[in-house]
């Protein structure tokens, strides 16, 4: 029998084994994992684990072009003769830069106006802000981020711009829905009655109770933002030739179906694979911290 | 009664959220760098074309007088004229609105008729074979973009299968029954004309499978969660003390509290949908509200497009309050306010 | 001696988790007579709930029988593993009233539904007099407003409504065996005392046994024919209510009862030292050695069988082997 005072040394060890039991536990989880692990070292990597880094950039043989999937190009090579492997390869690095940036951009301006809109619960300040996050969800995001993107100058840059603008409202909804629920709880209102100021209550109270809530909305939203970002690039509004996207090779190819169905296909595939891998994996992690709100 | 006064709230609150969005929409377009005038005449139309033009569009005045005549129109469903089809843009809505609605609800109705049942069924089920299948198909179905099964459909059973035509949303041949709502299937049914209306749905059978996957993946997920959670709840092992068969307790008692969740977010999958319908219009050619919503973005066209995000904003709004209803009428704490008796 | 209805006969419930198995129950065995109204008690945590759910084929047992005479089926039946006609007979004739009555009752369909469908199933005969029965069944637990209940949702009526209601549900299936999990404790104190007088009044009329379960000893000292206390996944002592509270034999049941407050003691009342032991690695031998303060050598090493100390009052303790202490008990008050 453990001794009880032992038990409380072992308390994180024995949380990370718990945790780690729950999510192995699901064997989708961890080839979510797999999955993310080997295409963030794809990414990473590229130029030294594919055959053709040159093909990435502006690169052009027309002799070599229109192949289909041959022991020489595993998956074929497209229009200007370029390798369709190396290219989806490289196209990772964009498509993972992309969804970080959104991440990056929209999360913190999302959290912070959901923890003031919760802690502010019933004031002018949760109004306002609750009626500016209203504003923005009142229409599907992608439709106002396309509008966004068409009107400046389609890049890969200006997209996630776009991207971040609609994106961060998802998190305010969430963590205001958190952050007001914790707001009349008591160690809230003994911090108030203890003088505490809201920035440390609101920072030092309630948000790390919303971590692991953001955490998982974060890596679930990695594929998320990839998807979306490939729905924009497929309309032409995401990187631009000749920087290798997936979603512009999907539309690039999907001209030329169903003859050299490769150059359509492959990629297509690859966003599948993608988005895939890091739904199972924030998937696993939901489960694994037991979230319910998403 | 006090339905009445949330239902009041609600639309009170959008109308709000519209007005916000209209202007929101309004300063994007007229405030980022851009010349819409310019690039719809052409480099080579000399300048006092393009100064008539700005003139007749009010460009040339400060924004917030040209948003006071956009509202004044818009109210009268007048979204001004677009630069590019050259036609008001409303006749250009009246033009393409009903595809792309007979679209949608086709792809709606797929998604709650195939994904509630699904989910009913993996819940019911879980853990055997069914419910892995129907997992792993929801995986799949929500990590893969709509266009990227769009155009594995159309190449698969349309290319290779010719199960399926590959555009347009009427064969060629088939006579086009008068025109009531615009939507052809409706047209179709309320003129009688049958041929009209099996043969395009026909043609959007591809279309709405590919718009409906993600949403599908996303209800039958819920619906999963939802029946399993409720299948562990005190009251259904109370109800199945009585003897209470268990088809009756999976089709009536244990369905109806389960539905919520999926319900609810309904709209927001609708809304979705309505977001993501170009990526099939385009393939599949389809004339529709959204692709030429994208259109007009990509041409910076500004009149279509502040038209096209209010009325996509107008739809979500009616959907909305359509799953508020639907919810009210599952739920009776909604219903009748959570008032205490004793 | 009354017939036997019910016999648990070393139940063991195991539940997997990620460091190992949770040994919940472990080797629990008891009688419940025709018309006997019996009590479970301990601590939470100690597995009572778990022993109610095993009955009902709530919760499955890894190990153990147990065994349900039914009138219907004319047999006894297992329940553990039950042929379908057979549990499709048994189940009408066992009913189980839960703690949070709120959560028994299924929120989107009102009371009436309900009821009208759960008599339909259990009097098909009477199908048509279905409302006048739900009528009936919900004055007899005293709540006269009946047709304005019928028509309303669970979420509308307090807590102590909506119990009167199950339990006017749970009997107007007439079961033999009614298996009571907590119902009280979910409710106000001053509801509590009327629930408790309406359900023994109710089991007394209709001659049901009961298998009330609770961590109230003063609840159980009034309706209960017998007594089970467990602790830790066993059980440590059985008695009539009377003979346990005046000779409580197992120092577990004395440290339950020390740990009543009493008004007129002169010192706060003590607890037991120690918690509960870990599931997962459940101490050897009689399972609450380790907070025992008479402890003997023998009890960290093999499970104390029972000592009988008189006909119906048996106790799980070394201390009362053969030479061993006396069954009487010495004040410590």
């Amino acid at each position: 029998m453990r001794v009880y005072n032992l038990r409380w040394q072992q308390r994180r060890s024995e949380k990370i084994k718990q945790g780690w039991y729950k999510f192995s536990g699901n064997p989708f989880s961890v080839v979510g994992l797999c999955v993310v692990v080997v295409i963030i070292f794809t990414a990473a990597f590229a130029p030294y684990v594919t055959p053709y880094p040159k093909h990435a950039g502006p690169y052009v043989n027309f002799r070599d072009a229109r192949q289909p999937p041959s022991l020489k190009h595993l998956l074929g090579t497209d229009l200007f003769g370029r390798d369709v492997l190396t290219r989806i390869a490289f196209a990772f690095r964009y498509s993972l830069l992309l969804a970080v940036t959104i991440i990056v951009l929209s999360v913190p301006v999302g959290v912070g106006i959901g923890l003031l809109a919760g802690y502010f619960h019933g004031t002018w300040i949760d109004r306002i802000l609750m009626r500016i996050t209203d504003i923005f969800l009142a229409v599907p995001s992608l439709v106002l981020a396309l509008a966004v993107t068409c009107i400046l100058t389609p890049s890969l840059f200006n997209a996630a711009m776009a991207l971040s603008m609609v994106w961060w409202t998802w998190y305010t909804r969430l963590v205001y829905g958190i952050a007001s629920s914790y707001r009349n709880e008591f160690f809230i209102r003994s911090a108030e009655v203890l003088g505490e100021r809201w920035p440390h209550i609101v920072f030092r109270e309630i948000l790390p109770n919303c971590v692991s809530t953001i955490f998982t909305k974060m890596s679930l939203d990695m594929g998320m933002a990839i998807l979306v970002g490939s729905a924009l690039s497929f309309l032409g509004l995401g990187a631009q030739a000749p920087t290798p996207d997936l979603g512009t090779m999907v539309a690039d190819g999907s001209k030329y179906l169903p003859d050299l169905w490769w150059i359509a296909v492959f990629p297509a595939f690859a966003i599948m694979i993608t988005v895939l891998g890091f739904n199972l994996l924030g998937d696993g992690l939901r489960d694994m911290f037991a979230i319910e709100e998403l | 009664m006090s339905m009445f006064v949330f239902l009041g709230k609600r639309i009170a609150l959008s109308i709000f959220a519209l007005f916000g969005l209209s202007l929101l929409i309004f300063l994007i377009a007229r405030v980022l760098p851009g010349d819409p005038v310019r690039m719809a005449v052409g480099p080579r139309a000399p300048e006092w074309v393009a100064e008539n033009i700005r003139e007749q569009m009010h460009l040339d005045k400060p924004v917030l007088v040209q948003y006071y005549y956009w509202v004044r129109g818009a109210l009268r469903g007048d979204f001004g004229y677009s630069l590019y089809s050259r036609r008001a843009v409303s006749t250009d809505l009246k033009n393409f609105l009903p595809a792309t609605g007979e679209l949608a609800i086709f792809t709606s109705l797929i998604i709650a008729g195939i994904g509630i049942p699904l989910g009913v069924l993996a819940g019911r089920y879980s853990n055997s074979w069914i419910d892995n299948l129907v997992r792993i198909f929801c995986y799949i179905s929500a990590s893969t973009p709509s266009f990227v099964f769009a155009t594995l459909f159309l190449l698969l059973f349309s290319y290779v299968l010719h199960w399926f035509p590959i555009v347009g949303r009427i064969s060629l041949g088939v006579p086009r029954p008068p025109v009531v709502t615009g939507m052809i299937t409706l047209d179709g049914l309320i003129s009688g004309n049958f041929t009209a209306f099996w043969n395009t749905l026909w043609h959007m059978v591809l279309p709405a499978v590919s718009l409906a996957l993600p949403g599908m993946a996303q209800v039958a997920r819920i619906t999963r969660s939802s029946i399993q959670d409720n299948l562990g709840k005190d009251y259904i092992a109370f109800e199945r003390g009585f003897g209470i068969p268990d088809r009756l307790i999976m089709s009536k008692f244990l369905l109806k509290p389960s539905l919520i969740p999926p319900v609810s977010i309904l709209g927001l999958e609708m809304a979705v949908t309505i977001g993501i319908a170009f990526l099939v219009e385009l393939i599949f050619n389809w004339p529709g509200f959204s692709r030429y919503g994208i259109n007009a973005m990509l041409q910076k066209d500004l009149n279509a497009m502040s038209a096209v995000v209010m009325v996509i904003g107008v739809i979500f709004v009616i959907a909305n309050i359509f799953v508020d209803v639907a919810i009210a009428f599952l739920d009776p704490k909604i219903r009748l306010g959570a008032g205490r008796r004793a | 001696m009354r017939p036997t209805l019910l016999e648990i006969d070393d139940l063991h419930v195991e539940f997997p988790v990620y460091n190992g198995r949770l040994k919940v129950i472990d080797g629990v065995s008891l009688t419940a007579r025709a018309g006997e109204r019996l009590g479970l008690v301990g601590e939470s945590g100690c597995g009572k709930t778990t022993c109610g759910r095993c009955v009902v084929r709530l919760v499955k047992p890894s190990a153990g029988k147990i065994w349900f005479y039914s009138k219907r089926a004319g047999k006894t039946v297992d329940l553990v593993r039950p042929g379908k006609e057979e549990w499709k007979q048994v189940q009408t004739e066992m009913q189980m009233i839960f703690q949070n009555p709120n959560a028994a009752l299924n929120p989107v369909f009102t009371i009436g539904t309900q009821f009208k469908t759960a008599l339909q199933y259990v009097h098909p005969e009477r199908i048509q007099k279905a409302e006048n029965l739900a009528i009936t069944a919900l004055q007899e637990v005293q709540l006269p407003d009946a047709r304005r209940i019928l028509k309303s949702y669970p979420f509308q009526l307090s807590g102590g409504m909506c119990q009167r209601v199950c339990i006017a549900m749970a009997l107007a299936s007439e079961p033999e065996l009614l298996i009571a999990d907590e119902p009280t404790t979910a409710l106000d104190v001053t509801v509590q005392n009327q629930i408790l007088q309406l359900l023994h009044a109710l089991v007394k009329e209709k001659g049901t046994s009961v298998i009330f379960i609770t961590h109230n000893l003063g609840v159980i000292r009034e309706i209960a024919h017998l007594v089970h206390i467990m602790y830790a996944g066993t059980v440590v002592e059985s008695g009539p209510p009377r003979e346990l509270f005046s000779n409580p034999l197992h120092p577990y049941t004395q440290g339950l009862m020390n740990a009543v407050p009493k008004l007129t003691a002169e010192a706060m009342s003590r607890g037991i030292p120690g918690s509960i032991p870990d599931y997962s690695e459940p101490p050897t031998g009689c399972r609450f050695h380790p907070r025992c303060t008479e402890r003997l050598p023998i009890c960290e090493q093999t499970r104390p069988p029972f000592f009988r100390a008189s006909e119906d009052h048996t106790v799980a303790c070394f201390l009362y082997q053969e030479g061993g202490k006396d069954f009487q008990y010495a004040a410590r008050r």
